[in-house]
Formats: structure tokens, C-alpha cells, sequence
């Protein structure tokens, strides 16, 4: 199938000269959409032209490397699926598809599709732990937990930290992401001792880095590849009340 | 501690959304208020003389909302130049996937329905609309804030103000009270749902019940 | 080079109790004084790095990727073995211990492997401590599952993203330990090159892969788990940075590789669609419980719709071959198994390069016999997964699937303390040697990362530094400087290749030397062939190679192209392994030693041990050694799943 990319090009972070660049390519539907990217990349190779920079790592949906806004959706057309994962088939034969960066403030370009979101490791290391030391844990049964509190804290921690949700929300918010971990350790008995100061520090790292706020729109629930929940972000809400009004 | 909790962009939400929320049932018993109209001139005026009879409670009210729209005001503009900021770069292609157009149209309608406020306080609190309807009096010498009301709206410009009005504080209410009830951290769960469909029942109520008022006497269901 | 492996005396169950007792210690106060080098933020180095700082250690952390939590630990699936025998079903210590050492076939350390089933236990207690939520009964208490044809139900697991969570349990602890300013972590940092000082790891050299920059960071001791290196077969279900290039360079310096050619291929992958293809997605062996593997029995019926076969002309190889274990035969066994019948012509699935490499997974009995709704709940997400990236929904038909290299047993050798042939260089995970043998049982990866990073290198590591007395020195010392140079040197040299051919393509030719011949099977013609092909295509690669863009920016390109030189020179070593190696053990396979049924043969009188190569210059071979291994607590079997 013969397809037009049309890509953002941009050489390092305050490159006045970005922009799109337009790219014919033969690919075959069955190429996941990176693959027609190395094969692009490639052509562009063999021309002595500059290829394409993007993120990817493990291709298989979880390590949560790639990211592209593909034809105005992060992570493409579709839903509950990372950019690795789309394949052309998704495509119509002679389609413009359109690759754009994350685009935030806290995740400043770095090169043509990459971008840095090391934003969201600065805010786990604010509190999106327990504290336990190796050795320190008693038996893993002492503490029962009810098979459905074990599934609901597992479907937050899902996340994989792409950060399609910043990307996706109107606001450039990281309140899925923050309530995604937040609630996975709020809802189990290991994490509820922190639970005060894990919010307030994570919530106040979020804010120092740049994100905007939730206003509700749902476009962050609806890109995510993990399906993580709405909820995610009533329960840090909840978390940042409590935190507010309960004393430790 | 060592975080300021109350200085976080949460807080903030949360001071939006309590402030919304008061503003909300403001606006649900203002219009509880309103439909008395239908009772006729008596009961309106009566309800009204009542309202004006309250005195001091009167001024605190009207102070407290004051105080409470001035807070929403504030934060929200205050979270909006911040979500701006938060994207310098706009995409060249952005598709949607979830969001409503009341959901987009927070800011215009809330910045709509602010202007209406005044020219509403300047067309039944201040009188400067209609003075010859306003100083009218009914037959027990009290302020026929009735006759006030159906004349006004007998004409289509004053109608049409109020129903864009209505239209716009139900787009704002809708996404409003479904948006401050995961502020608040109450939409999840199994209570998600109720809670998403809060916000279209309170839009739709006060639509409906802002605008049938100016319509029916626009359309002579009620004389004045 | 001295190979001691410095097990401690006594008996087997003792030993570990005995070390701990032995192994000096540093005293607290002391310990910020030592700064330690981590490479390698997966299972093994995220929590080596965490509980190295937790201890006082100051720790430098560095990883490829954007982010230390993308490393590829997250991908496992599977679960976690422990011995926990929560099942009351007759696990304990010793099975795991023994269902390890004979799932390796018999070519792992008796002691290591002790440990490491004794050590299971404190794991899931340390992740169920972190917030990992593994599976649960109703009850509230942990699940487990019988997985990889283990007789005990011993996997923790978590979904089947067991790998994610537990790597973002150690991350969760790495990312506490950089907010105590304990840990520096350097992430998109790639280790070029170790700095050895009089015999000593000193330190190493990086480049930021973000603006070029190469520079130097002194340390008392470096630890290494950069994982393996099963993408010098280019597809691989690996991710698509995952490399060999830290611990290759670790060897040229003088770190002994161990049992290269050790090599596992999962038997159930997605296969490959067609020549663009740049990774292969596995998908879980737990498919093996209720799906049956078949192909026609006839050639050339390839194209031909499944349901059109009639029963007798389908060929339930495994079931036939292996009838007592059927479909559940190991993963070695399952995989040899579908490279026959496909090179017998009887293979479906696309045509690449002129073969059909797929064998049928066919869930329609389970279908009819339990309902569509049951396989859905086993195996709905997988069904999913699969439908996503082939477009065929394995409700309808049959799945089909394709052997793929998976993991690496083979890596560093390291001793019983984790330290390399190179003091001050400890290895950890999957970049070492140790604790597989010949073949990895499922499970049992997450297990020996955790098992190093948290619970063996705090001990051993301490030991290490409290019984080295070496000044302290910094990157002033001119061998940093040197190494720099040489790093340099490299960097510039790669990125003059302006021929016309991208480095993937190179990749790729290598990949097929290497699965033709150091793959599923193997034998002394193809490797010898493979010994001529690669030092050719080495030499190609330096003439024909088109490495893009400048040094002093984000180049992936450039990054590739020096992994891609290193396994170039790698899989030279693995095939002169796999050469020399002259027997059947684990997922090595040779086709000149196997019983008349195909079945691996071992030659325990000649080979019952560990093979390392010691690199000996560009221009002169590496020369073998041998690390003998003794069985004194189990007896040599021969593995039969018949």
C-alpha cells in the first residue's frame, strides 16, 4: 500500500526551523506502523538524508517507550493501544498520516519525535513508593488483601508511564498518572501508612514541573493503552482532600 | 508535613469546585424561585416582598455570593492561564476523542454568563432596564415585581438575552457538576456513573427551568 | 585466568548461612564512602541499585533508555517461582532447588542454585511489601499457578504482566532511593567501555546518548546488569535496544564469558509475517494447556484453510512423539520439535525467504469441550493480543506460532559472590552466567534478578570492598582518560561509515547466519560455516555501513551501529562455543548428538562444565577454559518427556 507521511521534523529543542516534512512510502498492511517508519528510515539511510527520530524500545505495548500523536491521536487510531501496536492495515491505501511529538511543556522536544519526559520520574521519586527496605517485609500472606482491592489497585498499576495522557489532555495534565499511582498504593494496606505525605509531595512535584490541571474532559482515559480509569483521578483528588483535612 | 497542600493546583480545583457547587444550588433555588411566576401575581409578589423583607440575611447572602463567585472567578481563571501555559505549542492536528463542546466552552460561558449577571442585577435588582416597569406598584401597594417580570419579557430582545443566558449557565452546570463531583474524589466506583449523570440532569433542569419562564411570556401563556 | 568460584565450604543447605557469617562487613559509618557504578536499571539493577543505597552506599545508576522503568524486565509475562509451598502440594527448597538444576540440564552450580531457591521466598515477600499486586484467592491470601510444567504450583504472578509490576516495585524503591539523594540515577547514559586500574574494575566510561557527551565516573566497585544478548539473532522477542555491547566490552577487558552458545528459544511466538519484520512478540506458554499443536501432514498444504483439513491429515507432532507430555513437552523440546516439521516442508503461516516457519496452536477442541466463555476467561487477553497483531481472532482459527530466541543463559562468569574474573566487576540477572545451566525454566528469570539485586549483591558486594584495601582514586587518573580516547576514537571511526547500506540491514544478515546455524539446532558443519560467514560480514560492515548524523546529538542510529559491531564479534564467540561444545545440553542442541529419536544427548564425561573464554586480542582467538562442575547432592539424569 503506498501511504504519505507527514512528520515533525525538529533538530534539538529550540529549533526555529521545525516543521513538517512530507514522505511517500510503499509499506505493506500487515508492518506495524514502526516498522514502516525503519523501512522510511531506511529509504531516507540509502539517500544520505537524515532518518526520522522516534521512541521505542520493547514493540509489544508495555515498556511504554513509543509515542506518537498519529493523525491527531496519541497512540493512533486505536483505542487501548500503543503506537508499536498499530499496524498499517489500520490505514487507507493513499492515507496522509500525520506524526506529531507529545506536546507539554514539561516534556520539551529533544529531536523530531522524541521528547523528555523525565518529568514523570521526578514525581515518582516525590512519593510513588512504599518505603521498605530488602530484608525488613513480613510472610507476603500476613496481610490478606480481598481479591477484588488486589484487582482494583491493579488496574492503576497498569500505568506504563507513556504519558499519552499529558498528551492527549487539552490542559497538558498529569492527574491521570499521579492518580494512577497514587490510588494503587492508596487502596493497598501497604501503601495506605504513606499515603499523607505521598499525595501532598507528588501533587506539588506535578505542579513544579509544569502539567496543567484536570478540568474532566476524559480525553486522557480515552488514549490511554492501559485503560486506566477516570477514577484514577477522583481517588487522588480524594487523597489530596483527605490529606488536607486528616492528621497522621 | 512538608508539603503546602493548599497551594496545589488540586486545592485550587477544589476551591473551584466547592465554590461551584454553592453557586450551582444558587442558581437551582433561584430558579425554584422563579417558577413561582406561574402562581400568578400574587404569589410572586408575595414571594418577592418576602426576598426584599429578609434584610440583613438579605445583604449577607448577596455577599456571600459575591464572596463565592469572586473565589470561583479567581481560581478559575488563575487554572486556565496555567493549562495554557502548560502547552506553548499547539498541535498542528489534534482529534478529540471524549470531550464535550460544554466541556470546551467553560471559560466562554462562564465569562457569557458573568456579563449577563450584571446586566440581569441592572435589569431586576438595580431597575435600570424598564424604571417605568420597575417603580410599578400592584394592588396592595407592594412592588409589582411581576408585572415587572412578564412585560420584560414580552419582548423578544430582553427574551432572547435571558434564554442565551439560561443556555449558557446549563452548558456550564452540566459539565460543572459532574467535573467538581470528581473534584471532590466522589466519582468512582460504582458511584461514577451517577455521578457522570448528574451533570446533564442539573444542566437540563436549569434550562428547562430558566427558560420555559421568559418563553411562556413571550408567548402570552402568561399575562401580565 | 583463575576461575574460583569460591563456594563456600559445608553442606549444601548451610553454605549461604555460613557465607553470610563469614563475609566481612562495612562498617556503617564507612559506607558513604564508597561509590558504587550500577549499569542496568531491570530486575537485577534496579534493586541492586536500591538496596545498595538503602545500605549507605553513595550509587551512580545508569540506563539506555528515557526512563529506568522501561527496561526490559518489564515484558515478562509469566510469573515469579518461589518456594513458598503455599500450595501445601509438597514444594519446597530442595524441589525448586533440584526441578532448577535439572531444568538446566544439569549445567549450573549446585550452590548458586541452592541459594537462589532458598532466597525465592524473601522475594515475594519483599515485592507483596512494595504494593506488587500478584494474583489473589478470594480469600485474600496469594495465588500461585503450576507454570513451564513444573508438578507444584509455585508462580506468584500478576496477570500477565508480572514482569511490570515487579520491575516497578524495584523502581518504585530505586526512584525513593534518588529522592534520598542516595542514588544518581543517569538515564539515556550507555556504558562504552570499563576502566580496569592494576587488575581492578575502577570505573567506565559513558556516552549521553541525548548531546554525545563522553566522559568518565570513578568507582570502588561497578555492578553490571545490562541483561542479555538474544538480539544478536536480530528477531528476537528482546526489545529493540536490549544489546550486548556493556558486557562484551567488560570481556575485551578481561571478564571471562561464560556458556555463550546457552541460548532459549520460546516455542510459542507470533511468527514472522515477512521480511520487514523487527521484533517477535511472545505470547504466553500457558497457550500449551489447552491448545494442540498440529501441521498437515502432507507439504506443500501451507495456503490451505485450516478447517479444511481433515482430522486424519493433521499431524498432532507432540502429541505423537511425546505422549505422556504431549503438548506440554519443555520449551527446548516444543521448539526443536516445530523447527522439524517445518524444515520437513510440512510448515503453514506467510512465506518468508522461502519458507513456511509456523506450526498450528488449535484451540478448537478446548472450544467445543469447555465452551468458548472458559478459554475466554484463561485466555482472553492473550486471544486479544494475538488478534491485534495478526489480525486473525483465534476464536475462529487456529493460532499459529513459531519458535523464538528468548533469553540467554550464557553471560559473564562470575563466582559464587557475583564478581567477574575482573575483581570489583560484579554481574547480576541475565548478563551472568550462573544460575540456569543450559536451559531457564519459566519463572525462574524475575526470580534470579531479584534474587541478586535485593538479597545476594548487598552482602557480597560489602564483603568485596571491606576486604580490598585500594586508595581512592578519581577520573584524574590517566587510564580514564585513555579509555575515554579509545571510546572516542570508536565513536568517530563509526560515524565515518558513509557507505550506502543501513546498519539494520547488516543486523538482519547477521541475524540469519546466526539463526541458520547457532539457532534451534546446531552442528560442527554450519557452525564452521558460520565461523567463515561472520568475520566476512564483519568485514562488510565496516565498508558498507551508512551511520547517519553527527556524535554530539540524539543519534539512534550511531548507538545501533556500535551494538551492531559488537555482535558482530560476539556471535563469533558464541558459534566457537557452540563449536567446541561438543555435546547436547539445554537449548544448546547439536544434531551430530542425539538419540534415534532426536533427543538431546550429553556428554557429561567431557562437558559436565562451564565453558570460558578469556579474550586474547583482536588478531589471536579467546582461549576456553573450564570451570568443572560438581554434583554432590543430585544425580546426573538424562531428561525425558517422553
Amino acid at each position: 500500500m503506498r501511504v504519505q507521511f507527514r512528520i515533525w521534523r525538529q533538530n534539538g529543542p529550540g529549533d526555529a526551523n521545525a516543521g513538517f516534512k512530507e514522505y511517500p512510502l510503499q509499506a505493506d498492511e500487515h508492518m506495524s506502523l514502526l516498522e514502516a517508519l525503519d523501512l522510511l528510515n531506511a529509504e531516507l539511510i540509502r539517500k544520505g538524508e537524515t532518518p526520522v527520530a522516534f521512541e521505542h524500545d520493547c514493540r509489544e505495548g508495555i515498556c511504554g517507550a513509543c509515542s506518537l500523536v498519529v493523525n491527531g491521536v496519541p497512540h493512533g487510531p486505536r483505542s487501548a493501544t500503543t503506537t508499536c501496536q498499530i499496524h498499517m492495515r489500520e490505514f487507507r491505501e493513499g492515507e496522509t498520516i500525520v506524526l506529531e511529538p507529545w506536546r507539554a511543556r514539561p516534556f520539551p522536544v529533544i529531536k523530531d519525535l522524541v521528547v523528555d519526559r523525565s518529568a514523570f520520574d521526578r514525581i515518582m521519586s516525590a512519593g510513588g513508593y512504599v518505603s521498605v527496605r530488602a530484608g525488613a517485609a513480613p510472610d507476603a500472606n500476613a496481610i490478606p488483601i480481598g481479591q477484588p482491592t488486589a484487582e482494583r489497585a491493579f488496574d492503576f498499576a497498569a500505568c506504563i508511564g507513556c504519558g499519552a495522557c499529558v498528551a492527549a489532555c487539552p490542559n497538558a495534565s498529569a492527574m491521570l498518572f499521579v492518580g494512577a499511582k497514587v490510588a494503587h498504593l492508596a487502596i493497598l494496606p501497604q501503601g495506605k501508612v504513606e499515603r499523607t505525605r505521598r499525595v501532598g509531595r507528588m501533587v506539588e512535584r506535578m505542579d513544579t514541573e509544569g502539567f496543567g490541571g484536570c478540568s474532566n474532559h476524559g480525553e486522557c482515559e480515552a488514549v490511554c493503552p492501559k485503560s486506566i480509569s477516570l477514577d484514577a483521578i477522583a481517588l487522588l483528588n480524594r487523597e489530596l482532600v483527605r490529606a488536607a483535612v486528616v492528621e497522621d | 508535613m512538608t508539603t503546602d497542600i493548599l497551594r496545589t493546583t488540586i486545592a485550587a480545583k477544589v476551591t473551584m469546585a466547592l465554590s461551584g457547587a454553592g453557586l450551582v444550588l444558587f442558581a437551582l433555588a433561584h430558579m425554584a424561585g422563579h417558577l413561582q411566576v406561574f402562581g400568578g401575581r400574587e404569589v410572586y409578589n408575595h414571594y418577592a416582598e418576602t426576598l426584599q423583607g429578609l434584610g440583613a440575611i438579605k445583604w449577607a447572602v448577596r455577599a456571600g455570593l459575591l464572596g463565592i463567585l469572586l473565589v470561583h472567578v479567581r481560581a478559575g481563571v488563575l487554572l486556565s492561564q496555567r493549562n495554557r501555559a502548560a502547552r506553548p505549542q499547539a498541535y498542528a492536528l489534534r482529534r478529540l476523542q471524549r470531550t464535550t463542546t460544554h466541556g470546551r466552552a467553560m471559560l466562554l460561558t462562564g465569562v457569557a454568563f458573568l456579563a449577563f449577571i450584571l446586566y440581569h442585577l441592572a435589569h431586576f435588582t438595580l431597575g435600570w432596564v424598564h424604571p417605568q416597569f420597575f417603580h410599578a406598584v400592584d394592588s396592595l401597594g407592594r412592588p409589582d415585581v411581576y408585572g415587572n417580570f412578564v412585560r420584560s419579557f414580552q419582548h423578544p430582545l430582553i427574551t432572547i438575552t435571558y434564554l442565551g443566558a439560561s443556555l449558557a449557565v446549563a452548558m456550564h452546570a452540566t459539565h460543572a457538576t459532574s467535573s467538581l463531583l470528581r473534584t471532590l474524589g466522589l466519582s468512582h466506583g460504582r458511584f461514577r456513573r451517577a455521578c457522570e449523570a448528574a451533570g446533564p440532569v442539573v444542566g437540563v433542569a436549569l434550562l428547562a427551568g430558566f427558560a420555559c419562564v421568559p418563553l411562556a411570556c413571550l408567548l402570552r401563556l402568561i399575562q401580565p | 585466568m583463575q576461575l574460583d568460584a569460591k563456594i563456600p565450604a559445608g553442606p549444601l543447605r548451610e553454605k549461604w548461612d555460613r557465607h553470610r557469617f563469614e563475609l566481612k562487613l562495612v562498617n556503617p559509618a564507612n559506607k558513604r564512602r564508597f561509590r558504587i557504578a550500577v549499569v542496568g536499571t531491570g530486575l537485577a539493577g534496579a534493586s541492586a541499585a536500591a538496596s545498595l543505597a538503602e545500605l549507605g552506599y553513595d550509587v551512580d545508576c545508569f540506563c539506555i533508555q528515557d526512563s529506568p522503568r522501561r527496561a526490559h524486565s518489564i515484558a515478562a509475562q509469566g510469573g515469579i517461582n518461589a518456594a513458598k509451598n503455599y500450595q501445601n502440594d509438597g514444594d519446597s527448597i530442595w524441589r525448586l532447588f533440584y526441578d532448577t538444576i535439572k531444568g538446566g540440564d544439569f549445567r549450573a552450580r549446585e550452590a548458586n542454585v541452592y541459594r537462589l531457591a532458598q532466597i525465592s521466598v524473601d522475594i515475594i515477600d519483599h515485592c507483596v511489601a512494595q504494593g506488587v499486586p500478584f494474583a489473589r484467592e478470594y480469600g485474600g491470601l496469594l495465588d500461585n499457578r503450576s507454570f513451564g510444567g513444573a508438578q507444584v504450583s509455585r508462580t506468584f504472578y500478576a496477570r500477565g504482566q508480572t514482569g511490570q509490576q515487579l520491575l516497578l516495585g524495584a523502581y518504585s524503591a530505586l526512584m525513593r532511593m534518588v529522592d534520598a539523594g542516595k542514588v544518581a540515577m543517569y538515564p539515556r547514559h550507555e556504558m562504552l567501555d570499563l576502566v580496569v586500574i592494576d587488575g581492578h574494575a575502577r570505573g567506565l566510561v559513558t556516552r549521553n546518548l541525548v548531546d554525545g557527551t563522553i566522559r568518565s565516573w570513578a568507582a570502588d566497585a561497578v555492578v553490571l546488569c545490562t541483561g542479555g544478548y538474544g538480539n544478536v539473532f536480530y528477531l528476537s522477542t528482546n526489545a529493540k535496544a536490549s544489546n550486548v555491547t556493556a558486557a562484551y566490552r567488560c570481556y575485551k577487558r578481561g571478564a571471562g564469558f561464560g556458556n555463550p552458545c546457552f541460548t532459549q528459544i520460546h516455542p510459542t511466538c507470533i511468527p514472522q509475517r515477512g521480511e520487514y519484520q523487527s521484533k517477535l512478540t511472545l505470547m504466553s506458554e500457558s497457550l500449551r494447556n489447552d491448545g494442540r499443536v498440529w501441521v498437515p501432514r502432507k507439504p506443500g498444504m501451507g495456503e490451505v484453510d485450516p478447517a479444511s483439513i481433515p482430522e486424519a491429515d493433521r499431524y498432532y507432532y507432540l502429541e505423537e512423539r511425546y505422549p505422556s507430555f504431549g503438548n506440554l513437552v519443555p520449551r527446548d523440546v516444543a521448539s526443536r520439535a516445530a523447527k522439524k516439521v517445518c524444515d520437513d516442508g510440512l510448515g503453514v503461516g506467510p512465506e518468508v525467504l522461502g519458507q513456511r516457519n509456523a506450526v498450528y496452536l488449535d484451540f478448537g477442541d478446548s472450544i467445543r469441550r469447555l465452551g468458548q466463555d472458559a478459554i475466554a476467561q484463561r485466555y482472553g487477553n492473550l486471544f486479544e493480543m494475538y488478534e491485534r497483531i495478526t489480525a486473525v481472532s483465534p476464536y475462529k482459527a487456529p493460532m499459529q506460532i513459531y519458535p523464538a530466541v528468548h533469553y540467554t543463559m550464557g553471560g559473564l562468569w562470575v563466582d559464587y559472590n557475583l564478581m567477574s574474573t575482573i575483581p570489583g566487576l560484579h554481574v547480576l540477572g541475565e548478563a551472568n552466567f550462573s544460575d540456569h545451566g543450559a536451559n531457564r525454566l519459566g519463572a525462574s528469570a524475575l526470580m534470579q534478578g531479584l534474587a541478586d539485586g535485593y538479597f545476594v549483591i548487598p552482602y557480597t558486594l560489602g564483603h568485596f570492598l571491606a576486604s580490598s584495601h585500594r586508595g581512592k582514586i578519581d577520573t584524574s587518573h590517566p587510564e580514564f582518560a585513555r579509555v575515554e580516547g579509545e571510546c572516542r576514537d570508536r565513536t568517530k571511526r563509526l560515524l565515518s561509515l558513509r557507505g550506502k547500506r543501513p546498519v539494520d540491514d547488516l543486523h538482519r544478515e547477521l541475524g540469519h547466519i546466526m539463526w541458520d546455524h547457532c539457532g534451534m539446532a546446531r552442528n560442527p558443519e554450519g557452525l564452521r560455516k558460520a565461523l567463515g560467514l561472520i568475520p566476512e560480514l564483519r568485514e562488510r560492515f565496516w565498508r558498507e555501513a551508512a551511520v547517519p548524523g553527527a556524535g554530539e546529538e540524539l543519534n539512534p542510529w550511531l548507538e545501533h551501529a556500535g551494538r551492531v559491531a559488537d555482535f558482530l564479534e560476539f556471535g563469533e564467540l558464541m558459534c566457537r562455543d557452540a563449536l567446541e561444545r561438543d555435546e547436547s545440553c539445554g537449548g544448546h542442541f547439536r544434531e551430530d548428538h542425539q538419540t534415534k529419536d532426536g533427543e538431546a544427548v550429553r556428554d557429561d564425561e567431557r562437558f559436565c562444565h562451564a565453558a570460558v573464554w578469556e579474550y586474547q586480542g583482536d588478531d589471536r582467538p579467546a582461549v576456553r577454559h573450564v570451570e568443572p562442575l560438581a554434583f554432590e547432592n543430585v544425580k546426573l539424569s538424562t531428561r525425558s518427556y517422553k
